[in-house]
């Protein structure tokens, strides 16, 4: 009984709210365009972010130290080195980079071009090495100095810093998505809570007859808030469709041109975007709703 | 039913001027009662009635209406306040794009009444204010008597004990007016307690109601059967007389009005006897299927 009457005022609150929506089209169109932008550009923001996180956690994983050594080093010297390295504390692997491994690898990269090639031919510029992945990518600049040390060691490279660079670009990028979320939802809940507000004045008899007659201020207040709800939820979906639309074909055109960078896919990320797009929306909704009603209707 | 214990209302606009509308009011009305409340624009007449639905909270003074201590009422209490007292007013307060049916059963959907109820409710007012035929036209179709009788209906749909109308036929003919009066005495009869703010001296003449007069925010007359002028003043004119010339309608509905509610409260005892009844046999039912007999 109790939750079929529940049932009927839910209904009756849904359709009062979505009638609000009519009744006011210009409004609702107005702030549901509103909400729509500002949860786009927020949804952007959002996928950025995502992106750089997952890049930087790759390149993070396969962080690098290559070592060389000067030339003429006998064969012993280098495996004497190989184990120095290893026993060097945080490094997980030590793997030999042979001169004529780089000197393959460079002949496919200039494939194209024979002026280079032909430099190739007759000597193998390049020098004996050993490439070291790490266990913890914190201790890179730690143990690159520490290499370097060792004796017939030519020098050290280190990809870490860029990989830092971007780390901290990443942190950037979260603070920027943050204040953005929260002058446009601030934006959002005002264009509602005037929506609802209007609404409010052109129900004035409605709400004045609801009262006499004994209404719960409850009763007369969830009809707004659902309109609130609505139209945040609606500029939500409205704002994810057109992000995920967006974003699958930049992914696809970035696929195609540059196998290199690797991007989130969508069907990673469709799920989590949608909920959580809905509940800001949702939110910003039920907020500006209620500042209108703790306002404006005094029961 | 509805007390006033030395009651003051004073209004505080702004920091100057404050308004004393009400000044230490005592009366007492009891079930059943039809009170007239009159008294001259400006004397507190809607301030009194203000204060029984606490749409003010009075300055000093305690108000009881129908067991609720109003001026102490929490605020989440106040709408059951409120449900008990239907209430009409001069403007009739309709809703424009509602039908009648729609505009009574308005008043029953919004508290969250059952269906049912509102599907047997509401034809009833409706018949027992004459509006059977216009359940489906909107209010801009109708006279301003018959918005009333809506109105009305709409008050009285959900059998409160008290109805209050403030000036409730102030916008309507003289003739109007007392088929508007004739209704409400019709649910006077029936039990409910009606207080009626008017301004109109023939109607009150003519009821022969009890009439408590306000002036300047103090009580100055309490007279059963009372005249719209107090009779101590020499009145040239006779009440009688001066009533003599207004129509008063037969509406043709006051039998079919009793009958209605007469069968009304037997659907409703019907009603809860059924309610009894399936109670107790759920009850049984679950002593049965819990019943373990005893083993040897
Ligand atoms: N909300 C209010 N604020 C200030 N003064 C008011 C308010 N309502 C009524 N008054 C004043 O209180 C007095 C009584 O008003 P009211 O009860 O409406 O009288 P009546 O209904 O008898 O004409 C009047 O002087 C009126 O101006
Ligand atoms: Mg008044």
């Amino acid at each position: 009984m109790v939750t079929t009457m529940k049932m009927r005022n839910l209904k009756y609150f849904i359709g009062q709210g979505f009638s609000g929506l009519a009744s006011n089209r210009m409004m609702s169109f107005a702030s549901i365009s509103i909400v729509t932008a500002s949860i786009a550009i927020f949804g952007i923001f959002i996928l950025f972010g995502i992106n750089l996180n997952y890049i930087s956690e790759q390149a993070i994983d396969g962080i690098e130290i290559q070592a060389f050594i000067d030339r003429g080093a006998e064969q012993a010297v280098i495996q004497n080195i190989g184990r120095q390295i290893e026993q060097i504390d945080g490094v997980r692997e030590v793997i030999p980079y042979t001169a004529a491994e780089q000197l393959i690898i460079a002949q496919e990269m200039w494939a194209d071009d024979p002026v280079i090639l032909q430099r190739f031919e007759n000597s193998n510029p390049f020098r004996e090495g050993f490439r070291i992945f790490l266990a913890d990518p914190n201790d890179a600049s730690r143990i690159e100095t520490q290499i370097s040390r060792i004796d017939y060691v030519f020098n050290v490279n280190n990809d870490a810093d860029d990989i830092q660079a971007l780390v901290g670009f990443a942190g950037i990028l979260r603070m920027i998505s943050f204040w953005l979320v929260l002058i446009l939802a601030l934006v959002s809940i005002f264009i509602i809570s005037n929506t609802i507000k209007l609404g409010m004045f052109s129900r004035r008899r409605e709400i004045n007859i609801m009262k006499y007659v004994g209404a719960t201020n409850w009763f007369i207040r969830w009809p707004f808030i659902v309109e609130g709800i609505i139209i945040g939820c609606v500029g939500a979906l409205i704002a994810t469709g057109l992000i995920l639309w967006g974003y699958g074909a930049i992914v696809s055109r970035i696929d195609g041109w540059l196998g290199m960078i690797d991007m989130v896919s969508v069907g990673d990320i469709y799920k989590n975007l949608i909920l959580w797009l809905l509940l800001l929306g949702g939110g910003i909704g039920i907020i500006g709703s209620t500042l209108s009603i703790r306002k404006h209707l005094i029961v | 039913m509805i007390t006033f214990e030395n009651v003051t209302k004073i209004y505080k606009n702004n920091d100057k001027h404050s308004v004393c509308a009400l000044d230490d009011v005592s009366f007492t009305i009891d079930k059943g009662e039809f009170v007239f409340l009159i008294g001259p624009s400006g004397a507190g007449k809607t301030t009194v009635t203000k204060l029984m639905l606490r749409e003010e909270n009075s300055t000093a003074g305690r108000i009881r209406v129908n067991g609720f201590d109003v001026s102490r009422l929490k605020k989440h209490r106040i709408p059951y306040l409120r449900r008990s007292v239907g209430t009409v007013f001069q403007d009739f307060r309709l809703l424009p794009n509602k039908t009648v049916y729609e505009n009574v059963a308005f008043a029953l959907e919004v508290v969250g009444a059952p269906i049912r109820e509102i599907r047997r409710n509401v034809p009833n007012v409706l018949s027992m204010v004459g509006l059977t035929d216009k359940a489906k036209m909107k209010p801009h179709q109708l006279s301003g008597g018959e918005q009333q009788r809506v109105s009305l209906a709409r008050a009285m749909v959900n059998k409160p004990p008290i109805i209050l109308a403030d000036e409730p036929t102030g916008d309507l003919d003289p003739a109007t007016a007392m088929e508007i009066m004739k209704l409400l005495e019709a649910f006077n009869n029936r039990g409910t307690t009606v207080v009626v703010v008017t301004h109109a001296k023939d109607l009150v003449d003519t009821m022969q109601k009890r009439v408590l007069e306000i002036d300047g925010g103090k009580l100055v007359r309490d007279e059963q059967k009372g005249a719209y002028e107090n009779e101590s003043f020499g009145d040239e004119k006779d009440p009688v007389a001066g009533s003599s010339e207004l129509v008063i309608p037969d509406l043709g509905v006051s039998d079919a009005f009793n009958e209605l509610y007469s069968l009304d409260d037997e659907i409703n005892a019907l009603d809860s006897k059924l309610n009894s009844i399936s109670k107790e046999l759920y009850k049984f039912e679950k002593d049965t299927q819990t019943y373990q007999p005893p083993v040897d």
